[in-house]
């Protein structure tokens, strides 16, 4: 799934004339850069992607699994199932299932960096901790700048 | 027997293996993936009833095994989970989920015509949302909706004639008379109402006629919208004031996100169900997503003229440019303390970065404008 998903992030990335070393500026505690690295995409990996803003959602899925691992001391430990997709939830992996378990929350922007506070809020509205229940985290990648927003709600 | 774990991870797999086949365009791999994960994950889901594992685990696994029923099209198996999950004590953002399943699987009952024979000129149109009852819409969403369609019926004939595009007043007689759109009675779904294209309400249309045919370039065209996909929709109307008016009237169509959370229409092609389902909650700005953003680099001359911080994370920053525009800059940091300087002087200022909305600006570069200020055209008086 990794493999798919860091595919899926080449091809957006591609899509906006990106190369590989493209830096992603990264807000989350602080602001930071990271250089985003991938290997030459393969013949069918276009096609395959076709649907771009699917893509978009699958990459995002990709950078936020790596930003979860470098930004918090938890990982990707547990999936469920959502429409057409996967829910991924984050642990530090020695819980029984589900249990304090955080969600992780992904929204992705194929080219649009102006609309990343916009997702956030919606992002955070959505997660709203008031409702007294999970805890998650919440990534907004953006690919036409790239920029991603990454933060616990 | 297995583990609840080890079932559950075995799902997860195979649910991960048909979406990637999905992608791949193997429907018949991610078809049979799909079943082997409900079988599994429908396992552990009751499993985990029968053992009374704590919450949120129980609904977790529950509200997982019903999406994958909902996928597979086992619509009553999906109802029994979510039953199940919501007569236990699941936390309360999951028992909202659980219910947005229950309303989906309603949404999927209505979208089956279940009888109802359609022609190629007609579609059924079915809302679901807080302003709509079982056969029971609020005025409003509902003849709004209507109207929605039947001027996407007539602009879509219109763009595909290669007529001129028109700013006002009605369409040619021809078109006002032929694509006319018949409303049948309300069936009690969540609200579900039948929809002719014709010149007479009796009149079905053979597949090839113009009605059928402008049925399906809108529902393909609402179907490209709903998936973002503004490249392919682009394509399919390359003249910017009909791309413009048809994102206009899409978004006035698609849901609102609580009133009205989805809509959907069934028509029929060739003997075969086409079914759009629009869940993407209309923009603020229907004309936004026309706005093409590149990474290229401008140079804007101008001044701020309005500043407001209160909002730390979203500080609002305006500039003049001298052309008369007004952009909204967005700047964090250094950038934002200069852009802050800049205003209290209303000092020219010279501003790089890359525009990333139809009116905003993702500044780069601050500095302030050197030399005298260009001579502003003379008016002329009449």
């Amino acid at each position: 799934m990794g493999k798919y998903t860091a595919e899926a992030a080449a091809v957006v990335l591609e899509h906006n004339e990106h190369k590989t070393g493209v830096a992603m500026a990264v807000a989350a505690v602080r602001t930071s850069q990271y250089t985003v690295i991938w290997p030459a995409l393969h013949g069918n990996a276009k096609r395959t992607h076709n649907d771009l803003p699917e893509a978009a959602e699958q990459g995002a899925y990709g950078i936020a699994f790596l930003l979860v691992e470098e930004l918090t001391d938890l990982r990707v430990t547990e999936r469920s199932a959502k429409r057409t997709g996967i829910d991924y939830w984050l642990g530090k992996g020695e819980e029984p299932l589900f249990q304090a378990a955080a969600r992780l929350e992904v929204s992705a922007i194929v080219d649009n960096a102006g609309a990343v506070d916009g997702r956030l809020k919606a992002k955070l509205k959505q997660t709203d901790a008031s409702k007294g229940t999970l805890p998650a985290y919440v990534a907004v990648v953006e690919f036409g700048q790239p920029k991603s927003v990454f933060k616990k709600r | 027997m297995m583990d609840l774990r080890s079932l559950h991870s075995e799902a997860m797999d195979l649910a991960e293996k048909a979406m990637i086949a999905r992608s791949h365009g193997r429907a018949d791999a991610a078809k049979k993936h799909l079943a082997e994960a409900l079988k599994k994950e429908e396992q552990a889901a009751w499993l985990a009833v029968k053992a009374a594992v704590p919450e949120p685990t129980r609904t977790i696994l529950l509200k997982s095994a019903a999406h994958l029923a909902v996928d597979a099209g086992q619509l009553r198996l999906a109802e029994q989970l979510i039953g199940t999950a919501l007569a236990g004590d699941p936390p309360e953002e999951l028992a909202e989920e659980l219910r947005g399943v229950f309303e989906e699987i309603g949404f999927h009952r209505h979208l089956d015509l279940r009888g109802v024979a359609l022609q190629s000129n007609d579609a059924q149109l079915v809302l679901v949302g807080s302003a709509i009852a079982p056969g029971m819409a609020e005025a409003d969403e509902f003849t709004s909706r209507v109207n929605t369609i039947e001027r996407l019926v007539q602009r879509t004939s219109e763009s595909e004639r290669k007529i001129k595009y028109r700013e006002q007043g009605p369409p040619t007689q021809h078109i006002e008379r032929s694509l006319k759109l018949y409303l049948s009675l309300p069936r009690a779904a969540s609200y579900a109402v039948s929809l002719r294209v014709a010149d007479s309400k009796e009149q079905a249309e053979f597949q090839f006629a113009e009605s059928a045919q402008v049925l399906n370039l809108v529902v393909d065209r609402l179907e490209m919208y709903d998936r973002e996909d503004f490249t392919a929709l682009n394509q399919a109307i390359p003249d910017k004031q009909y791309y413009d008016n048809f994102i206009q009237l899409a978004s006035r169509l698609a849901p609102d996100g609580e009133r009205v959370r989805l809509v959907g229409l069934t028509t029929m092609r060739s003997g075969k169900e086409k079914r759009l389902e629009m869940r993407r909650t209309a923009m603020a700005d229907g004309t936004g997503a026309g706005f093409v953003s590149t990474n290229k680099p401008r140079k804007l001359y101008g001044r701020v003229f309005f500043i407001n911080t209160k909002d730390q994370e979203n500080p609002v920053i305006k500039l003049e440019t001298e052309d008369g525009t007004d952009l909204r800059l967005k700047a964090e940091g250094d950038l934002l303390q200069k852009a802050v300087r800049y205003a209290a002087k209303g000092s020219r200022v010279v501003v790089t970065g890359v525009q990333v909305a139809k009116t905003v600006l993702q500044v780069n570069e601050f500095r302030a404008a050197r030399g005298r200020e260009p001579r502003k055209k003379a008016k002329k008086s009449h």
